[in-house]
């Protein structure tokens, strides 16, 4: 087809769409195909629906000219085909193979849209596939009395990719003598009017299945007049079940629509620009009040007071109202970001049985929480380091079942992936009932790999916090399932990055947990507003532990770090100012102090006053800009000036690091 | 006026390329379904003057919602979207009520002939 007629790119981005949930769903689909073969129940509908994924898949490909990705899914919808059938028997290699066959279809789909290389290995699977579904077709083959010479419209369907415009016609021209043939035979022969058998599964491209089927009669009137005997197919009932599946499922249409996250972004920034503007006009009509109230100034005399009174009323209540429309528009807007995390939790149960299989485990996942909600674009992130918090549980949490058979556990493992709200933020937990981490092991790696000194003396927190450290060997101790090398000190800093929180609890021969606290949304934060010499600072209140006033007296230098004693714990001080070259003098007599923190480290920002809280808007700032030390973004005030926002993450561990020296220094105090 | 269409497919791509080449060419797309249950209710409730029809999807299958909305309405204009392979149950559609097929992956004049063909 022309371009002119569709904008392509727009076509991609919904067939990437589409094409994801598909592979999601026959994931999912095959999942529970596998437990029925185990099981040794299987519920026909599973194969129905893998058959119409694989289906739409091959449909919505071939349009958009994607014909390896059409050609694949052709495939694999034949395989379904023979099994819903009951022509393959459904066994485990059969769900290998199609389990292969997704992960190829995925790789296709993902090169077919240029996100990825082409998958390796197509070729080879492609054949082998043949190979396994030829021994059924040629069985049936033998059947129905079939050479397996003639060319014919089932085979015309399987190289449906190769198509050419004269197969259609044929095909078409074969379709119009059919029905020339049907409407003879009705009349000849009246049969029932209405009811014309409801067939409960559609079939698409195996056609060989309808022989089988065939009532005997019209296959021996039709079949002297045609050439080819899948032409022999006559409006025959396919499996006449009792009717309309359909009928009964009525009742819960789910009604979604897809919009591009661009479009919402775009929305969310003018609610930004709508949320700025309120604070504005409720700060004039604050101001005007206070003029109002203020006696002494009444030098303006009392009519223009008159006057100017129920006016400054006026924009009191009218900034009310539209403080209160903006904070619905805001909610809502939110609202239509937020997705289920299930969408992300979907497709670990496939993961944790490969890792396992691979693994020579035996484990079980058990999802909890799939239907909380959070915003798209942290469910979009949140996925990686999922996943590698998951092979690490069952690669290194999990015993090998003999292993726990001696320590008297269950053979079968299990990891619990389990999520829920928790105020203003997500909570997701990821636990096992394995052996828990060797704080032993990981203090001997730490010491080899020179990270810490024989001399230092960790608490179990600091020593578990050694995995989360760049560069530590994950050879023995902790993740490198599959060769990637990808250590827990990833994981940690993509938590971060969404500007969440990692925690690990891990109990000896019990089992580890890891707790992720994420935000719900990265848009729009509460703020303390600080000011440093001309300069307006954001800093996220979440992080903000107190503000206080200090007197220099109490502070100490320490290898030329200051810190000050708070409660017994030395903390050490970041004078903004310097640290962002700002200039300014520092007052001899006493200090502003931000105290942030992180998990438990804390830090001082020192300031030079305290401007109030306030909810800000968080804008990224361009790339022109690039990543600047300290800052992780920028926000308009309701003035309109621009304030920049502190990344107290990067703050905090930067000053965490020089301070150990302080630490080691103060121990002895 | 020009003509009110309903398109029917459970996938979200082909029903943008069919609602493109219709749009293109003077048709109105009044509304879309993507399942048999869909079609029957946006059939009843937009009463269109044609409807494409996909013939494999979940919920309930493309014959089956011809048949329903036939039974509703004896002249309902609908025409079955077809994969090759499929000709036997191309013939029961349109033993169930459908006006005719087209086949795919569509080609924009055929369809547009079809579609001129079915409508007059």
């Amino acid at each position: 087809m022309s371009d002119e007629l569709f904008n392509r790119e727009e076509f991609i981005s919904y067939f990437r769409d589409e094409a994801e949930e598909l592979l999601q769903q026959i994931d999912a689909d095959l999942l529970r195909l596998e437990e029925g073969v185990n099981s040794g129940e299987t519920d026909p509908e599973i194969i129905n629906s893998l058959f119409r994924a694989l289906h739409t898949v091959k449909g919505s490909s071939g349009m958009l000219g994607f014909v390896e990705v059409q050609g694949l899914a052709h495939k694999l919808e034949n395989l379904c085909d023979l099994l819903r059938k009951d022509r393959m028997p459904l066994s485990e290699s059969a769900v290998d193979i199609l389990f292969t066959g997704r992960d190829l279809l995925t790789g296709l789909v993902q090169s077919a849209i240029g996100e990825e290389e082409a998958p390796h290995g197509v070729a080879e699977y492609i054949d082998k596939l043949d190979k396994y579904t030829s021994i059924y077709e040629e069985t049936s083959h033998v059947i129905e009395g079939r050479t397996g010479q003639e060319h014919s419209f089932e085979e015309a369907a399987a190289h449906e990719e190769q198509a050419s415009d004269a197969d259609v016609a044929a095909f078409e021209a074969e379709v119009e003598r059919l029905l020339a043939q049907a409407q003879a035979a009705s009349a000849a022969a009246p049969i029932e009017p209405t009811p014309v058998p409801v067939f409960e599964e559609p079939v698409a491209a195996a056609p060989e299945g309808f022989i089988k089927e065939l009532p005997p009669e019209p296959v021996e009137t039709i079949k002297p007049e045609l050439p080819k005997p899948v032409a022999a197919a006559t409006p025959a009932p396919v499996a006449p079940k009792p009717a309309a599946n359909g009928d009964q499922r009525r009742s819960s249409i789910h009604q979604t629509i897809r919009v591009d996250i661009e479009r919402l972004d775009a929305l969310l920034n003018l609610v930004g620009e709508l949320v700025i503007n309120r604070t504005r006009i409720s700060d004039i009509a604050n101001t005007l009040e206070r003029l109002m109230n203020d006696k002494s100034g009444a030098a303006a005399g009392g009519a223009a007071q008159g006057i100017i009174a129920p006016l400054a009323k006026d924009l009191a209540d009218s900034a009310a109202l539209l403080a209160r429309t903006t904070n619905e528009i805001q909610e809502s807007i939110m609202k239509v970001r937020m997705v289920p995390i299930g969408q992300v939790f979907d497709r670990f149960p496939r993961l944790v049985r490969d890792v396992a299989k691979a693994r020579g485990k035996e484990v079980q996942l058990v999802i909890s929480g799939a239907e909380t909600d959070l915003d798209k674009t942290i469910v979009d992130e949140v996925g990686e380091p999922l996943m590698h918090l998951l092979r690490n549980n069952v690669d290194h949490g999990i015993e090998a079942p003999d292993e726990r058979e001696r320590l008297g556990k269950a053979r079968v493992g299990t990891i619990s992936l389990n999520a829920y709200h928790e105020g203003n933020q997500i909570i997701i937990e990821v636990a096992d009932d394995g052996g828990g981490i060797n704080l032993e092991k990981v203090r001997a790696r730490g010491l080899k790999q020179g990270l810490i000194s024989s001399d230092d003396r960790l608490s179990d927190r600091e020593i578990v916090d050694l995995i989360f450290t760049p560069g530590f060997s994950t050879a023995e101790v902790v993740s490198d399932v599959s060769g990637r090398g990808v250590g827990m000190d990833v994981v940690k800093r993509n938590i971060t990055r969404l500007k969440g929180v990692f925690d690990v609890e891990t109990v000896s021969g019990q089992g580890t947990r890891f707790t992720i606290k994420l935000p719900l949304t990265l848009a729009i934060i509460q703020a303390l507003l600080v000011r440093v010499v001309d300069e307006l600072y954001a800093i996220p209140l979440d992080s903000v532990i107190e503000s206080q006033r200090v007197e220099m007296t109490d502070v100490r230098t320490v290898h030329g770090n200051e810190v000050i004693t708070l409660r017994g714990q030395v903390v050490p001080l970041v004078r903004i100012a310097e640290f962002f070259e700002l200039g300014g003098q520092r007052d001899p007599d006493k200090v502003m102090i931000v105290i942030v923190g992180l998990q438990g480290r804390q830090v001082g920002l020192v300031v030079d006053s305290f401007e109030g809280e306030q909810e800000i808007v968080i804008k990224p700032l361009s790339d022109v800009v690039g990543r600047i030390p300290g800052i992780s973004g920028a926000t308009i005030l309701g003035n309109g000036s621009i304030s920049l926002i502190i990344d107290v993450h990067s703050l905090v561990s930067d000053a965490h690091v020089s301070g150990k020296v302080a630490r080691a220094e103060f121990s002895g105090v | 006026m020009s003509k009110r269409v309903l398109i029917v497919d459970d996938a979200v791509v082909m029903r943008m390329m069919i609602k493109g080449i219709l749009s293109k060419n003077g048709f109105d797309v009044v509304g879309e379904a993507q399942n048999g249950v869909e079609a029957v209710e946006k059939y009843k409730q937009l009463q269109p003057d044609l409807v494409t029809m996909d013939m494999v999807m979940p919920e309930m299958d493309g014959i089956t919602a011809v048949k329903q909305i036939v039974a509703g309405d004896p002249n309902a204009k609908i025409i079955m979207c077809t994969s090759m392979g499929q000709q036997a149950l191309v013939v029961e559609a349109i033993q169930a009520g459908a006006k005719s097929f087209i086949t795919k992956p569509f080609q924009p004049p055929k369809i547009l002939e079809t579609i001129q063909k079915v409508l007059s």
